[in-house]
């Protein structure tokens, strides 16, 4: 079962494009009875944003730190449409063409936003990387969606990603351009005269998000401007976001949850402000909420264990919040039971993924439904199956009895029908009737709420943050001194799931646990990913026969560090 | 997790095994100067490390105070009166 340590596969040099479409589309008759009633509405980000401006225009929009000053900054929805005009001129007078990709890595800074808005108006696609991604990652997101530029900060948080992105620049043909936010160049970047450019197709590409993956690096997910608008429009409904709320971003803006779930667009889309917090910590954010009136933020859930322990003590003022969201890993009945006490404010749980599907507890659910779901879907026109657990290529026809535990799946009209060229995995990631298999474990209760039960597929949840584990036993494995690594999830207090790698020397080593942790690290990934625990083992149980046995084994191990 | 209210404030030694509780290490084996982000802590972990010692006395520290620099004989000499 050892690996050989021979061929280790090195994901940093694992770039080739797949082939396959970068977006798989709704089949015609799905396309047609979405825009028939009302869910795919024609329109862009671009033109969604000028709309917003026409009726909002005085009210402030966005709030935060400059990654260019240092200093707060407040800028009214008039004042974002007009940036994002400028930038499009910017960002096209210096090359970028509609329809090509650009890497967005930015910490939480007041320009992410007129950026990513200036981008779309050019017609350019965002691919979102996190603050915490690192070279290996960056050049394989880059490499994948053939960037054509990159746009991030200079130093900031002790990391200096503007050099990191000319280092992928440096490995990437395809891409031109570093444009750095805060820079001199940029500013006049985006001092450009506004004007209007070609309006993209609303059916088309918008942007890319990431996957968490199961196997090995991230996918990346294509979504269009009618699909994501449209889970926008209804998760500012369901949260009822009105003018007068403010929402707080804590968590890394470019994750799909604060961008959409309601998020920073479901803000706007209500003609509220969006309050960015450069970090999550509960000093921060709780001096913010008390600044700006926050009435809604979103966070996973060890932060609300953090914040609800913090609440106890903090002398702010916390009382114009009215909601707070908790999802990206599923909140304990325990922790959920002590947020609305602690915090003085409407639990809301939100489980969604950026492939689309997003559930919601709603506000006016009995409070028993709050505490022990993670809600119901957004749309009456998301299909949900819950299939056989045991088989992986369970059908959308192959559902369990009602209420018991089962795999599901999906499809929607925000829902992918297929990864952005990977036409090999959408074959098994989805049915051959376009379901998307989530690889999420879930229960469904007679009135359409779902409670999550675990995953299916192989995936961490570490506090939110989803965790591969082929991708980093790849990076173990190019270690001289592994011969095999296999990487599980075990229980965490804190985290729900933290990371334990297992690993089988090369004969006659030792590795320590912190050499081979600063080894993944130095690999060039995000800190997420390093393990938790590295446990050296002389050898791997046997676990039957076959090439399956890598997941079997993980089983095993899993297990044992359960009970022991 | 103890209960916090419970300590009489911090000393080099309860820090020094908060920290290793969380990494799930012997605390005698962590070094001064080692740099606890390689060894497994993350942000998320200092948070909760944070309101476990602002319970226990430290109502000062703040976030950037640890993820500064991430040494455990830095956030002993920040946090009591005492060095590593």
């Amino acid at each position: 079962m050892n690996a050989d340590p021979a061929v280790n596969p090195d994901p940093a040099v694992d770039s080739v494009v797949d082939p396959g479409p970068g977006h798989t589309p709704w089949p015609v008759a799905d396309a047609a009875r979405y825009r028939a009633l009302g869910h795919w509405r024609g329109q862009t980000f671009g033109t969604w944003l000028s709309g917003l401006a026409a009726a909002y225009a005085e009210r402030t929009a966005v709030v935060g730190v400059s990654a260019a000053t240092g200093e707060q900054v407040r800028w009214n929805y008039a004042e974002l449409d007009e940036q994002a005009h400028r930038l499009a001129a910017g960002f096209a007078d210096r090359g970028i063409e509609a329809g090509e990709r650009v890497l967005v890595q930015l910490p939480n800074v007041a320009e992410y936003v007129p950026v990513i808005f200036g981008l779309w108006r050019a017609g350019a696609l965002p691919v979102f990387a996190l603050p915490a991604h690192r070279h290996s990652e960056l050049v394989h997101f880059a490499a994948h969606s053939e960037a054509a530029a990159i746009v991030t900060v200079g130093s900031h948080d002790r990391h200096d990603y503007a050099a990191a992105a000319h280092a992928v620049a440096g490995e990437v043909p395809s891409v031109r351009r570093v444009f750095v936010v805060g820079s001199d160049e940029f500013a006049e970047l985006a001092a450009a005269e506004p004007r209007e450019l070609p309006d993209p197709d609303p059916e088309g590409l918008a942007f890319l998000q990431l996957s968490g993956g199961s196997t090995g690096m991230s996918k990346l997910i294509p979504r269009t401007h009618d699909d994501y608008l449209y889970s926008v429009r209804e998760s500012a409904r369901i949260c009822r976001l009105r003018p007068d709320s403010v929402y707080l971003v804590v968590l890394p803006v470019a994750h799909n949850y604060p961008m959409s779930s309601p998020g920073i667009l479901g803000a706007l889309h209500a003609g509220a402000a969006v309050v960015l917090s450069p970090r999550p910590d509960a000093d921060t954010a709780f001096a913010l909420i008390e600044a700006e009136g926050v009435t809604m933020c979103g966070v996973v859930p060890p932060l609300a264990a953090a914040w609800v322990q913090a609440a106890g003590r903090t002398r702010r003022d916390l009382s114009t919040l009215e909601v707070l969201l908790v999802g990206g890993a599923k909140c304990g009945r325990e922790l959920a039971e002590r947020i609305e006490p602690a915090l003085g404010c409407r639990l809301q749980q939100v489980f969604g993924m950026a492939e689309g599907l997003v559930f919601y507890t709603r506000l006016d659910d009995p409070d028993e439904l709050v505490l022990s779901t993670q809600g119901r879907p957004i749309s009456l026109d998301d299909e949900i199956r819950v299939v056989n657990p045991d088989d992986p290529d369970a059908g959308s026809g192959d559902v369990v009895e009602p209420g018991q535990a089962g795999a599901l799946l999906t499809r929607g009209p925000y829902t992918i029908r297929g990864y952005y060229r990977a036409a090999d995995h959408n074959a098994t990631a989805f049915t051959a009737d376009g379901f998307y298999r989530t690889g999420d474990l879930v229960r469904l209760r007679p009135s359409g709420h779902v409670e999550v039960v675990g995953r299916v597929k192989e995936q961490i949840n570490r506090g939110g943050e989803k965790v591969a584990p082929e991708e980093v036993e790849n990076h173990l494995m190019a270690h001289p001194d592994v011969l095999d690594a296999a990487l599980v999830g075990v229980a965490d207090d804190f985290l729900g799931e933290r990371t334990c790698a297992y690993v089988v020397p090369v004969d006659g080593t030792e590795p320590g646990e912190a050499e081979l942790r600063r080894f993944v690290r130095e690999r060039g990934v995000a800190a997420f990913k390093v393990p938790d625990r590295v446990v050296l083992t002389a050898e791997f149980p046997t676990t039957g026969v076959g090439k399956t046995s890598k997941r079997e084994l993980r089983a095993v191990l899993a297990a044992q560090a359960k009970n022991g | 997790m103890a209960d916090p209210t419970q300590q009489a404030g911090l000393t080099a030694a309860s820090v020094r095994a908060d920290v290793a509780d969380l990494l799930g290490r012997d605390a005698g084996d962590i070094g001064a100067d080692e740099n606890l982000l390689d060894a497994g802590l993350d942000s998320i972990r200092i948070m909760s490390l944070i309101e476990r010692w602002r319970a226990a006395g430290a109502d000062t520290v703040e976030f950037p105070d640890l993820a500064e620099r991430p040494e455990l004989g830095r956030w002993i000499s920040l946090l009591t009166q005492e060095n590593a």
